[in-house]
């Protein structure tokens, strides 16, 4: 799925890192990480991106959820989430928000192709 | 002088030993009988203050004096003369009071006798003056002890429990329940009443009131007080368990925040795991060789795998144990991901009991499979051979756990011996079964590859008490 823009979303550098590499050998044009929800609305009101992959836990005052809810307002749709804690409270929440998938941490290369490839393919993005 | 009331029955089996032993007792100034256990009636027991006997009327008696002094409205004291020191516990246990070994000495007698006596006493005193002795206990008692109607009125009540658990300026003899408690404690207090009275057994429970200094925290115990064969009134004593409570609360509060801080460091564990694994990946992302390419992601496999038990028991209810089938499963979904297994090719299935087993346990176990799966998929079905993998966990006798990993491929070489084996997998797997789990370990490598391993299911519990 080449030339297509990807936000990641990550507080833990060396994994944003890790996961853009791997996106950019996949062919995506992958932003350059940020690790705050507030940096994050910012950086995509200037850049579009088509798909927005976003840790729960971030630093600064927003947490993932909140700040997947702020971009689909402003019109960026699909959002794929990933948490280290696989917890049902935290999985409840991020089903409520449309457009999305949840992915549990550790999340390598393929599990974020597939999830990518679900999310974009053909209008088949997961709406809850 | 109180021992000219005292009279001692004599039980000898040898009429000399009893005479002598009678002379001195009433040199002693007091009074001796001679009654028979069998036949004496109880006005004659009640006259008699102590009782001294030898082993042999022990033998045939001892058992019927124990029941006539468990019966004695006073105290009636037991004593026995043995010719052995270590018959003495024996009778002690049995009910006697006292054990004196033969041939009697006169001062120790004289001292025993006078000791037994003054609690015979004592005792008789009590029995005197019964009510003022139970009245003082109850006055005494910090508790509150009291007597309650059915329609919960008060009908006694003891002043220093009312005073240090309710506050009353008055005794609350006659008046309601709701004048003494606040309306939740006393529609509590109600029902439990009723309760008492339908099921006539006691009830414990605890309710909790404001004071000046706070809540206050009070264990009730009620119990019905039967005349006539039926419930007339019930008894009630309440402590004030505040600081236990407080004590329990905090106890409680330091057990939450020892598990949040467990479950943290479990979470944080894995995370570190996790960023090693991203370090791995960035490394290997210029890598074109596929040798090394394989190497890094073995690697990373082997982290992910011990990262998953970290997970497991952030999850974990007691924060200790994991099932370790529910673990394998998914660590064989990880590593078809992993090899890209098409399941149309590559077939790989379980049958895993569910095993509760510690970090300990969980983690030799998953490198084990890690390494046992990872040979099987990467070398059993070369080109586009099609096969099975199949892997199990059985709780066998005697609390020993086998994992089984069989393929139908292409087996192992000829001559193969673990032991010179190069593969760093096959000697982490026979390492890891002798050194950490304490397990054996056995395989076969004609028709496809199978390996068992078996190990004992307590591990922590022997490193921990050897």
């Amino acid at each position: 799925m080449p030339n297509l823009k990807v936000m990641i979303v990550e507080d833990e550098i060396l994994t944003a890192m890790s996961l853009q590499k791997a996106l950019e050998m996949q062919g995506y044009e992958v932003l350059e990480p940020v690790d705050t929800g507030e940096e994050a609305i910012k950086l995509a009101k200037r850049e579009r991106p088509s798909v927005v992959i976003m840790d729960v836990l971030l630093n600064g005052r927003m947490d993932g959820i909140e700040t997947a809810r702020v971009l689909q307002t402003g019109g960026f749709t699909r959002i794929i989430f990933m948490t280290g804690y696989q917890d049902n409270e935290i999985l409840e929440r991020t089903k409520r928000v449309k457009s999305s998938l949840c992915l549990v941490k550790p999340v390598g290369p393929d599990d974020l192709g597939k999830a990518l490839d679900q999310i974009l393919d053909k209008g088949k993005a997961v709406d809850s | 002088m109180a021992q000219d009331l005292h009279t001692i029955a004599v039980l000898f089996s040898n009429s000399v030993d009893r005479k002598l032993l009678s002379d001195f007792i009433v040199s002693l100034g007091y009074r001796v009988r001679y009654p028979n256990p069998d036949l004496a009636k109880p006005d004659e027991w009640a006259e008699i203050s102590l009782v001294i006997m030898d082993e042999a009327v022990g033998r045939r008696h001892g058992k019927r004096l124990v029941e006539i002094k468990n019966h004695s409205e006073i105290f009636l004291a037991l004593l026995v003369a043995v010719q052995k020191k270590g018959a003495i516990a024996a009778w002690l246990k049995s009910g006697f009071d006292d054990a004196l070994q033969l041939p009697l000495a006169k001062g120790e007698l004289r001292r025993r006798l006078r000791t037994f006596l003054r609690i015979r006493e004592q005792a008789e005193q009590l029995a005197n003056d019964k009510e003022a002795v139970y009245r003082s206990l109850v006055e005494s008692s910090s508790d509150h002890i009291f007597l309650l109607n059915r329609e919960g009125i008060f009908l006694a009540s003891n002043k220093r429990g009312e005073k240090a658990l309710l506050n009353a300026d008055k005794t609350l003899i006659g008046s309601s329940l709701r004048t003494a408690y606040c309306p939740e404690a006393a529609n509590l207090i109600y029902d439990q009443i009723e309760k008492v009275f339908e099921s006539r057994r006691p009830a414990t429970f605890e309710h909790s009131m404001q004071g000046v200094d706070g809540t206050r925290y009070y264990q009730v115990t009620l119990f019905p007080v039967v005349r006539d064969r039926s419930v007339w009134a019930i008894g009630g004593i309440s402590r004030d368990v505040t600081r236990l409570k407080v004590a329990e609360d905090q106890i409680k509060a330091s057990l939450k925040e020892k598990e949040v801080l467990l479950r943290e460091l479990y979470h944080r564990t894995k995370n570190n795991m996790q960023v090693i694994i991203a370090l791995l990946h960035l490394q290997s992302s210029n890598i074109k060789d596929k040798g090394t390419i394989d190497l890094f992601r073995e690697t990373e496999n082997r982290i992910k795998s011990m990262a998953m038990v970290h997970e497991k028991l952030y999850q974990a209810k007691n924060l200790s144990s994991i099932d370790l089938g529910e673990y394998i499963r998914d660590l064989l979904h990880l590593l078809s991901g992993s090899y890209r297994i098409r399941p149309e090719v590559v077939a790989v299935s379980a049958d895993l009991d569910r095993i509760f087993v510690t970090i300990d346990t969980a983690i030799p176990c998953g490198l084990i499979i890690n390494e046992l799966i990872s040979n099987c998929l990467k070398y059993a079905f070369p080109g586009n051979m099609r096969g099975e993998v199949r892997v199990g966990l059985t709780r066998k006798e005697g609390s020993v756990i086998e994992i089984m990993v069989k393929d139908n491929g292409v087996g192992l070489p000829q001559n193969f011996d673990i032991d010179k084996s190069k593969s760093l997998g096959l000697r982490t797997v026979k390492n890891l079964t002798k050194y950490q789990l304490k397990g054996e370990l056995s395989f076969t490598g004609h028709k496809g590859t199978e390996f068992r391993i078996r190990f004992p299911e307590h591990l922590r519990e022997a490193r921990v008490w050897p």
